[in-house]
């Protein structure tokens, strides 16, 4: 038996090898790491600027790229990126840009107009979802070799918003001029802080600080890497346990878990995210407004807040995001109220039980529990509400088709200023309003007005009504703002998170 | 001889098997609602833009066209591309596929290991407390889901003691045994409890036999007995379970895989049905469907290696 001992022995002495040893303790002085590592919930599939509609393919791409303009940290205005200054005409239809001078991109070739006028042409031309950005566009032209001028059809009010869209980044016209698909896809070169050197598709990211980036000192670390994560559990560990500093989205359920644990600071970042419900209002019941504001009555958003953000979100009171400018923080929305709601079900002529269908995202960690909760508030107005949950796939090409009653969706802004939402949210258009099928007359005009209207006074005039018309039509219900959830180790300083979404990692520094 | 025509005549009966695994997924993803287009370029794609990539991938000709395509491609080597990635398959596939048979033999050796010396103490005692104490313990892995038992290994021994790293696999030969140890020992949980259930009873039916009197009686020692005729003639059916077991294994990987974030097969599968990647989901199964016939022809093929008084009919 003597051999059977020295198996097992051998066993755990492997075990023992293999586990090696605890991880260095603290070296006192500013020794920093070389590697950001970040894990991310979902992996980049694609980083071609001006096709890509999920975050974090932007989100990935935003390190790399850069606009004219850049929103500030706050939120409320711009500061120059490539573009030092920037002068608009009179008429408030010439807009001229002046270029920094001191650009480069990764690549070491100098950023000129004509990349610029290269870039934003193709984002106007090249079909995707961002193309909004620069419709009003008459002319984009460089006077000379650093500045380029933008002529548009008409005054209009949020342009220099949708210049800081990220589908306007720019790109580098030798590299991409005749590059095939894949490459612009595959091989992003940009101007911005951090360049791609290597992507294992599906599981990491890999960038090196750009040489030729035009802040000196920055980035600050040599490296970022960004590590897909999906399962949540998975990514909490691995940043408990020090494999990476820092991760995005852990769920609502783990926060106060998160906070208490001392070697992490748990994040709640302001964003511009809206929970939702998206009705199809092209058919009965709920071509009826007073059935969807019955509906907007006996849904509790308190409660919804409690149950699935457990009580990080704030109910939503208007159909814009509390960050956005124009928001009308005095509107008070809808607060639950049976008897109103039960009255409104009386008015509409329905009979009960009404029969609805809710369509979400099977295993959804924020949808299946909003999805049981209104199941429940409903019930108590006598609306029989049949849960449908779909995988991801399914569901968007159930929405896509229209085919749903009641579809649990949600938004994020990608510019600080009201007027994307408003039009996809409210306008037919790009969306068919978010496929609930709404589209008015009065709205049309309101948002049409919202665009041109150049007084910051009279503009957010519009805007308050808009909001108020959006409640009374009720074509969405619009449940609570979240804020982003980032739990990171305390020896990352520096981290940023926009309201719009994207992270900043330029000043980041990781403590050894 | 014997053993070669053996050995195709097995080949010969997996092909069929092959090309109806690759009708049966071809089919099957395609009975599933959604779609890679919608899926990929997400809500708010226009139709158009939809309609555009389903006729740059081909998915707006018949049915039969697309599968003719498919296999035509597939005679030629050419895997396709992942939808998803715009990156040729055949590109991502070998990283991949050498995280997961990493992990997948290494749970197999761990579960050799650790099942082997287990089984015979149990054997040796049989029905007194060490067989009682074995029995006892290997019932726990079995009835403990894996997802479970990998989140308490995570927290015990890459949280708390810190001995293990928590997710990802490592560089390097050393870097993959230590990143992948823990996932590996998860995966093998299940497979150890079995082996020694196996083991030992197998290994008590040997120790009855009349050729195990045979050898004490011819003064044999018990150790040389033990070691030279019991275990060896013992672990033949155990060469069946590991081949049965190894297909479970890789199955058991889509598990472990996320739990334990490791950029596997597994992983990706999940990954590219939910993202409906057509040609990732197509070429992974087969390449498990292919896994799993090779390792039955091998299992086959080496059990009469092993036992000369197995002749092949």
């Amino acid at each position: 038996m003597r051999r059977l001992h020295m198996v097992l022995a051998s066993t755990i002495a492997l075990a023992f090898a293999l586990a090696g040893s605890s991880p260095s303790p603290n070296v006192s002085g500013q020794q920093f790491k070389k590697v950001i590592r970040f894990g991310v919930n979902r992996g980049a599939e694609n980083l071609d600027p001006v096709t890509q509609d999920a975050n974090p393919d932007i989100w990935a791409f935003m390190q790399i790229y850069q606009q004219l303009v850049r929103v500030n940290i706050k939120g409320d205005g711009f500061d120059p990126d490539l573009a030092e200054r920037w002068t608009t005409s009179a008429d408030g239809k010439t807009w001229t840009f002046f270029l920094r001078r001191d650009a480069r991109f990764s690549n070491g070739d100098p950023v000129k107009a004509g990349d610029v006028v290269w870039s934003l042409k193709r984002a106007h031309d090249v079909k995707g979802p961002w193309q909004w950005a620069l419709e009003p566009v008459q002319e984009i032209a460089a006077r000379d070799d650093s500045t380029v001028v933008i002529t548009l059809k008409e005054p209009w009010a949020p342009f220099l918003a949708d210049v800081s869209l990220f589908s306007n980044s720019v790109m580098s016209e030798k590299v991409f001029k005749d590059a095939k698909q894949d490459q612009i896809s595959n091989k992003p070169v940009g101007s911005g802080p951090f360049m791609l050197v290597e992507w294992k598709k599906g599981e990491e990211l890999v960038m090196k600080a750009n040489p030729n980036y035009f802040e000196k000192g920055l980035p600050k670390t040599p490296e970022l890497h960004l590590r897909y994560i999906p399962d949540d559990n998975a990514r909490i560990i691995a940043v408990q346990s020090g494999e990476v500093d820092g991760i995005d989205y852990p769920p609502f359920s783990r926060v106060a878990e998160l906070k208490r644990d001392s070697r992490l600071q748990m994040q709640l970042n302001p964003s511009t995210a809206v929970s939702h419900l998206s009705l199809n209002i092209r058919e009965a019941p709920l071509n009826n407004v007073k059935v969807r504001q019955a509906l907007a009555y006996a849904t509790d958003r308190y409660a919804i807040v409690r149950a699935v953000c457990f009580g990080y979100c704030t109910p939503a009171t208007t159909f814009l995001p509390m960050t956005t400018p124009y928001f009308n923080k005095t509107a008070k929305g809808y607060t639950r109220d049976l008897a109103k709601a039960q009255q409104l079900l009386t008015e509409s002529g329905l009979k009960t039980p009404l029969n609805l269908k809710l369509l979400y995202r099977s295993g959804d960690a924020v949808q299946e529990p909003t999805a049981v909760a209104l199941k429940a508030m409903w019930a108590k107005i006598g609306v029989n509400l049949e849960l449908e949950p779909l995988d991801r796939a399914a569901a968007t090409q159930r929405y896509r088709a229209n085919q749903f009653q009641v579809n649990i969706s949600g938004w994020t802004n990608d510019i600080p200023d009201p007027s994307q939402l408003g039009a996809y949210e409210l306008g037919y258009t790009e969306s068919q309003s978010y496929h609930s099928g709404y589209q008015t007359k009065e709205m049309d005009d309101l948002l049409a007005r919202g665009l041109r209207e150049i007084n910051p006074e009279k503009r957010r005039e519009i805007y308050y009504k808009i909001q108020e018309v959006a409640l009374r039509d009720s074509p969405l219900i619009w449940l609570y703002y979240a804020p982003y959830t980032i739990a990171i180790n305390k020896k990352m300083t520096g981290f940023v998170q926009m309201a719009t979404g994207p992270w900043i990692f330029k000043n980041v520094t990781v403590g050894e | 001889m014997a053993l070669l025509t053996y050995a195709t005549k097995r080949v010969g009966q997996t092909l069929p098997v092959a090309l109806l695994v690759t009708i049966l997924i071809f089919l099957l993803i395609k009975l599933l609602p959604g779609d890679p287009a919608s899926a990929i370029l997400g809500d708010r794609a226009s139709d158009a833009a939809v309609r555009a990539l389903h006729q740059q991938w081909g998915l707006d000709r018949p049915l039969w066209q697309q599968y003719a395509t498919y296999m035509n491609n597939l005679a030629t080597g050419n895997l396709g591309q992942s939808l998803r990635y715009r990156t040729p398959v055949v590109d991502l596939l070998p990283r991949r596929m050498g995280v997961t048979l990493f992990l997948v033999i290494y749970s197999m050796l761990l579960s050799v290991v650790i099942a082997v010396p287990l089984a015979v103490i149990a054997a040796a005692n049989r029905d007194r407390w060490p067989d009682q104490l074995v029995r006892g313990l290997i019932t726990l892995p079995l009835a403990s889901p894996p997802f479970w038992i990998g989140i308490l290994l995570l927290i015990v021994f890459a949280l708390r003691l810190r001995w293990f790293p928590a997710a990802g696999y490592g560089e390097g030969f050393v870097g993959h045994l230590r990143y992948l140890f823990l996932p590996a020992l998860t995966l093998s949980n299940a497979f150890t409890a079995v082996l020694t259930r196996n083991l030992r009873s197998s290994l008590i039916d040997v120790q009855q036999t009349t050729f195990v009197d045979f050898a004490r009686a011819k003064g044999l020692t018990y150790r040389d007995v033990q070691v030279r005729h019991v275990l060896r003639a013992a672990l033949l059916p155990i060469v069946t379970l590991i081949g049965v077991r190894l297909s479970y294994a890789i199955g058991g990987s889509v598990i472990i895989e996320t739990v334990f974030a490791l950029p596997g097969l597994g992983s990706w599968m999940v990954d590219s049905i939910m993202a409906r990647d057509y040609m990732v989901v197509q070429t992974l199964t087969l390449t498990f469907a292919i896994g799993a016939m090779l390792i039955n022809l091998a299992t086959d093929l080496v059990y009469p290696l092993l036992d000369p008084r197995v002749r092949m009919g």
